[in-house]
């Protein structure tokens, strides 16, 4: 029979931890974050990835004047500023198409595929009908684009709906079979005659099929209009529709799904071809704003670098255009370090690094620090709060170790 | 910071002239955020005894044993076992110091054999081996205890009963002193609760401690010896068994005494309409296995219908399948009448069916999203509630706003601003504001699965009113609970479901049926071979 | 030789790299992470694997940093956001994509299309490289093939009939109940695996780039990674099974040249096409098969939430 009695001692000891006074004063706790906190969380994750970046360029590039690097590619010269505007515009609506369909919880990694189907049938469209006239030949590009789009992510959709085929490797796959397809148009009858050397492009488009460029501020690309309206109008549809809506039903999980009543299969399709039909007009505006080609480079990573501008802006429309402007920087000071020896796909370490961040930033955004009301250490909450955790036995289930949430 | 106060130490001491004291806690605190869940617990526990833990829904039992399991890590506290510090890092160094604990959910992994479940994480079983000799391990050791358990079955396949004993054995294999029962009867028949307690009395003449936690007064009586108190996080009483009753206990328990729900003054009328008739309704589980069997039965008008029985037993899916939520494999549902068989939520809801669902916090609310999204999740099938709050393909937002803030206010949800989160509101007010929107919509019927599961006594009983006056004012109630108390004392009739089929059907405006005969129904035994039959045994009565 | 022995062995080598990786995404899936970048860690592992054979003209000990390098990368970029602050799983994913992408150009970018020199050790099987057409057809491959041919049956072995092998199954199946109810280290196991994940993928870049290829070239993966991915959902976590599906993609791999050495009437970029849209399809055959919602673990791309 043995028994120890807890000592006066064993108490002391206990109390001349510091640390532990000060867990008793400070706690963290959980709460699901307001769209301003997880945009300041996503914004540091954002600077936190911009520092580490620039930081390299210095260190280990000996690129000078960072800072004034960025100011002097971008933001204060004319031709900057309208590089700037050219770089931008693909990424809002790639980003458009991954954002959609995110809505649902669906990935939609075949941007770049759907960007190239687009361009693709619209460049079929032109070359049919090679005579029309400039508006006619505008439109019905865009809208063939759209079509393009939507048909390169109809498989996708398909074994998605009817057999639940993970949409992120069937929608990725195609990005790769999109390349070969363009190729073979390309070195085939749409071949441009006179090219020399390795590069391979089509024909010139029609050249009333080019878009005007609109004098302001040095010269603005329309089609960074067109992309900003498009983005602006479906970005509202989306959250003002009641097809908007269900898509947050459907991405909250089968349970709230079929508990609603909500055709999830409709959905998910729809939010698919949507996104399909955004990547393929972004293709189009790249073809007939800027290329005037259609190129294996045409799209320069757009589909994918649009999943990124995609998760950094969360749900919001602001946040794509927000998020594709930094992109744009970020891409010509990219190409303004070139001369450094930095080679322009090392862009994706930090678009990489963003992302990782941005997902650390997600969680970190649920909790908050807050002092404890000090009434003999513990502090009791009045019963059922608002604005506060779960009641006590919700969250003690939730807080489980390891539960699966 | 907590000191020893000299005269507790002494009795202490005093005790320990008796016996051992196995197991000893001290000041244990645990918060998660702001809410303590636990806030300064002291606990002795004996070899060789039964001792109860009871609280109600939230005072921190289950916190309390997760921190003795290795489980959860205390803020502030001491444990001694065997007089020696007893600090876990992890379930793993609990087990090596001969705790054992048998989850509520029992933590099994489902789709493991039994054998493999008990075999889990252990060094007792050989390094290599396949699942036959690993079978042959798994039935020396069952048969070494005495368990009826076949090692090669699928855990999932098992009974709620069984699986508990597979977690009981899990344990016992692991050479346990002490062994934490977390709310084991919850969801037993009261056969097998007898059975449950044989096992611990066993236990207990063979010198381990049980710790046996509980919210139901009867059960604490029947089997312990000494019983612990928790109320909001703090000990408020530790008493010996003897010495107490079940009004006591609840006293200390809930901290007033005890109202419990009544079916209230309004007796149903008489002549009512039949509302949801379900005939020869035959459900399959996610799985394709037949849950719900043949099922045929009624729900009037003014009246509210209880389903009893234990979980697991098809509650889910007919509950499912009554709102359309899963579709029926055969058989009828009509809804006033109306052909519904094979139609969706969407129809039901038209239909004016309100569902209270089981899992409400991820099926019946997207908690990441605001009340005003939530408020709506089904209203958008209602004509009405359309045309008012949407124009054309568009929602009106304003209008969802003012929507939200009637359910709120119909909810008695402590917030008023339908920008809130759903997460961040508490249990209680997230399941009022649920029930008020399904009331909504529940026009004609409304189904209620596990209503109050999870809620504290207070939330428990505005839920208990809404239900009460739903049928009051001419709405049929479907109630499915696996808390007897709960439907005995609110349903008009009880239906009791049993390996998906309908065991029996018990009139309840009387006398309330005996709990033997419901416990036998419960258990699957068909209520003609019961006719007659002295039930003999001894249960608690409501 | 003959033309079908040769594509033989060279659609082996083609899929040599998938299995590997495929093993390795595997064992991941297998304690419940979903790892949607293994392209980023098969293209660490291609660069470090090609510039150490590169300067130490030792293919051995490229193979071997090359999976070291995927290693320490996955569990940078992935171990530490999702089995330590858990994160969810797929996002993390692509960021190790993307910065394996841009990380291993950044490190290649002086070795592109340098050729790499000294193979690895080719392996005669001793008695069948006696045998005159069978010798060409299995019996004398770089070692790596072998190993990779091998290591699918190890798992299945360790997965269905070892201790240690249960417990994975169960920390993928359910990490709470393996945790709380069966005392498994889950967080420890599953940071293991991580990196077993990390070191086979990297091994199956290197193996590619040094031994399959010859060179490091960007992106020199071409979505090999994600193909890996859909061999192990059509072999429905079965590890004997992505054997099938790796080489039925290894085989498509190497259409192209097959139908430029025959001189088929089909165009090459359409032969090109055919892994990507194999995968597809073998998707797809698997998704017709009953039975399959029971394939996957449990717990597979659940995120988990850690405190306490």
């Amino acid at each position: 029979m043995s028994l120890s009695l807890p000592t006066v001692t064993d108490v002391h000891v206990r109390q001349s931890i510091g640390v532990r006074s000060l867990r008793s004063r400070w706690t963290w706790i959980r709460q699901e974050p307001s769209e301003t906190r997880s945009w300041i969380c996503r914004l540091i994750a954002v600077v936190l990835a911009l520092v580490v970046a620039g930081a390299y360029l210095v260190i280990t590039v000996h690129v000078p004047d960072v800072l004034g690097l960025v100011l002097r590619t971008t933001f204060t010269t004319a031709p900057g500023l309208q590089e700037l505007v050219v770089l931008a515009t693909p990424f809002f609506l790639t980003a458009m198409a991954a954002q959609i369909p995110l809505r649902v919880g669906l990935w939609n990694v075949g941007g770049e595929g759907q960007f190239f189907a687009g361009a693709w049938l619209a460049t079929a469209f032109a070359f049919s009908l090679p005579h029309a006239p400039g508006g006619v030949l505008i439109i019905g590009m865009l809208l063939a684009g759209a079509v393009g789009g939507a048909i390169w992510v109809a498989i996708p959709v398909l074994v998605k709906t009817l057999l639940n085929v993970n949409e992120i490797i069937t929608t990725l796959m195609l990005n790769f079979a999109a390349t070969y397809w363009i190729a073979y148009w390309i070195t085939g009858s749409w071949r441009y005659p006179s090219t020399q050397g390795g590069t391979i492009e089509s024909r010139f488009m029609p050249a009333q099929s080019n878009l005007p460029l609109i004098h302001l501020a040095g010269g603005l690309d329309s089609g960074l209009i067109i992309a900003v309206a498009l983005t602006i109008a479906v970005g509202l549809a989306v959250r003002y529709s009641i097809f908007g809506y269900r898509t947050l039903i459907v991405g909250s999980g089968r349970a709230v799904s079929s508990y609603a009543g909500v055709r999830v299969r409709w959905v998910i399709a729809l939010s698919l071809l949507l996104g399909g039909a955004l990547a393929g007009a972004g293709g189009v505006l790249q073809l007939i704003g800027n290329s005037h080609q259609l190129t294996p480079g045409l799209s320069d990573n757009t589909g994918y670098l649009g999943i990124a501008v995609a998760v950094l802006a969360g749900g919001s429309v602001l946040g794509v255009i927000v998020m594709s402007c930094l992109l744009a920087v970020i891409m010509s000071v990219g190409q303004a370090v070139q001369i450094y020896g930095v080679s322009s796909e090392d862009v994706f370490i930090l678009i990489g690094l963003l992302l990782l961040l941005a997902t650390i930033a997600e969680v970190v955004a649920k909790y908050r620090l807050v002092r404890k009301v000090p009434t003999g250490g513990t502090a009791r909450v009045p019963k059922e709060p608002v604005g506060l955790a779960p009641s006590v036995s919700e969250s003690s289930r939730a807080a489980v170790a390891g539960d699966v949430g | 910071m907590r000191t020893i106060d000299t005269e507790s130490a002494s009795s202490i001491r005093e005790r320990a002239g008796e016996r051992a004291v196995k197991l000893q806690l001290e000041g244990i605190e645990k918060s998660f955020g702001l809410l303590a869940a636990v806030a300064g617990v002291d606990l002795d526990c004996y070899a060789g005894e039964v001792h109860a833990i009871l609280g109600e829904n939230g005072a921190g039992k289950s916190t309390l044993m997760k921190i003795v399991a290795g489980d959860l890590q205390p803020d502030a506290g001491h444990m001694w076992l065997d007089g020696e510090t007893y600090r876990p890092a992890s379930p793993k160094q609990a087990m090596r110091r001969g705790i054992g604990i048998v989850h509520q959910d029992h933590q099994l992994v489902s789709r493991f054999t039994v054998a493999e479940n008990l075999f889990l994480g252990w060094d007792g079983a050989d390094r290599v081996g396949g699942p036959r000799s690993l079978a042959e391990q798994a039935s020396a050791i069952v048969d070494r205890y005495g368990f009826e358990l076949d090692p090669t079955s699928t855990v999932r396949d098992l009974s709620v009963g069984e699986q508990q004993r597979v977690a009981i054995l899990r344990a016992l294999v692991r050479g346990v002193s002490v062994l934490i029962l977390d709310e084991p009867t919850a969801t037993l028949t009261p056969q097998e609760v007898e059975v449950l307690f044989g096992v611990m009395r066993n236990l207990a003449t063979d010198g381990c401690a049980v710790l046996f936690i509980t919210h139901k007064l009867c059960e604490v009586l029947a089997i312990s010896a000494r019983v612990t108190v928790l109320r909001a996080g703090v000990r408020v009483a530790e008493l010996g068994a003897h010495e107490c009753d079940e009004r006591l206990l609840a006293r200390e328990m809930l901290g007033r005494d005890v109202e419990s729900p009544s079916k209230g003054d309004a007796p149903p009328r008489a002549v009512s309409e039949p509302i949801l008739q379900a005939s020869g309704v035959t459900v399959r589980d996610d799985r394709g296995s037949l849950a719900v069997d043949d099922v045929s039965f009624e729900v009037h008008s003014h009246e509210i219908v209880g389903i009893a029985g234990v979980a697991g037993n098809g509650q889910r899916e007919l509950s499912e399948a009554v709102t359309g939520v899963r579709r029926v494999a055969s058989g009828r549902v009509l809804v006033d009448g109306k052909e519904m068989t094979g139609e969706d939520a969407a129809s039901y809801v038209r239909a004016g069916v309100g569902h209270i669902p089981e899992d409400r916090l991820t099926a019946g609310m997207i908690l990441r999203e605001s009340i005003a999204n939530n408020s709506i999740l089904k209203m958008l099938h209602v004509e009405t509630d359309r045309s008012n709050l949407t124009r054309g393909p568009w929602l009106r937002r304003r209008e969802i706003d003012r929507f939200a803030r009637q359910l709120l206010v119909e909810g008695q949800v402590s917030t008023s601003d339908p920008k809130v989160k759903v997460a961040n509101l508490s249990g209680g007010n997230i399941q009022r504001f649920l029930v008020a929107r399904e009331l909504r919509a529940a026009s004609r019927l409304l189904v209620a699965v596990h209503p109050t599961r999870g809620l504290d006594v207070g939330a428990a009983d505005r839920v208990w009113r809404i239900l009460l006056r739903a049928r009051d004012e001419g709405i049929a109630v479907l109630l499915i609970s696996e808390d007897l108390d709960e439907v005995l004392s609110l349903s008009n009739r009880v239906l009791v479901l049993s390996a998906g089929r309908i065991a029996g059907e018990l009139d309840n405006t009387g006398a309330p049926p005996s709990r033997e005969h419901l416990g036998m129904l419960m258990g699957g035994v068909e209520q003609e071979a019961l006719v007659g039959s002295a039930a003999a045994l001894k249960g608690c009565g409501p | 030789m003959h033309t079908f022995e040769l594509y033989f062995a060279a659609a082996i080598l083609a899929g040599t790299p998938l299995l590997l990786a495929a093993t390795g995404e595997l064992l991941g899936e297998t304690v419940g992470l979903l790892n949607v970048g293994i392209e980023g860690v098969m293209l660490i592992g291609a660069v470090t694997g090609v510039v150490v054979t590169l300067h130490t003209n030792n293919a051995e000990l490229g193979l071997l940093v090359g999976a070291l390098a995927g290693a320490v990368f996955l569990l940078v970029f992935y171990a530490l956001p999702v089995v330590a602050l858990g994160t969810e799983q797929i996002l993390p994913g692509f960021g190790v994509w993307f910065v394996g992408l841009g990380l291993s150009q950044l490190i290649g970018v002086n070795y592109e299309n340098t050729p790499v020199s000294s193979g690895s050790t080719v392996v005669r099987l001793p008695g069948i490289d006696r045998i005159p057409v069978v010798k060409e057809l299995i019996g004398q491959y770089p070692w790596p093939v072998y190993l990779a041919f091998v290591l699918p049956f190890v798992v299945a072995w360790v997965l269905a009939r070892t201790r240690h092998g249960r417990n994975l199954r169960a920390i993928g199946e359910d990490p709470v109940a393996a945790s709380a109810g069966a005392g498994i280290a889950v967080r420890w196991w599953r940071t293991v695996y991580v990196a077993v994940n990390g070191l086979l993928g990297g091994f199956a870049g290197a193996v590619l780039a040094v031994i399959a290829v010859g060179e490091w070239g960007t992106d020199v993966t071409a979505g090999r990674g994600f193909i890996a991915l859909a061999v192990v959902i059509f072999s429905g976590w079965r590890s004997m099974r992505l054997i099938v599906g790796a080489y039925i993609i290894g085989a498509l791999l190497i259409l192209a040249d097959l139908g430029g050495a025959l001189s088929w009437p089909i165009p090459s970029e359409f032969l090109d096409m055919m892994p990507y849209i194999g995968a597809v399809a073998i998707l797809t055959v698997w998704a017709l098969r009953p039975g399959r919602r029971a394939a996957a673990p449990g717990s597979l791309g659940v995120r988990l939430k850690y405190s306490g």
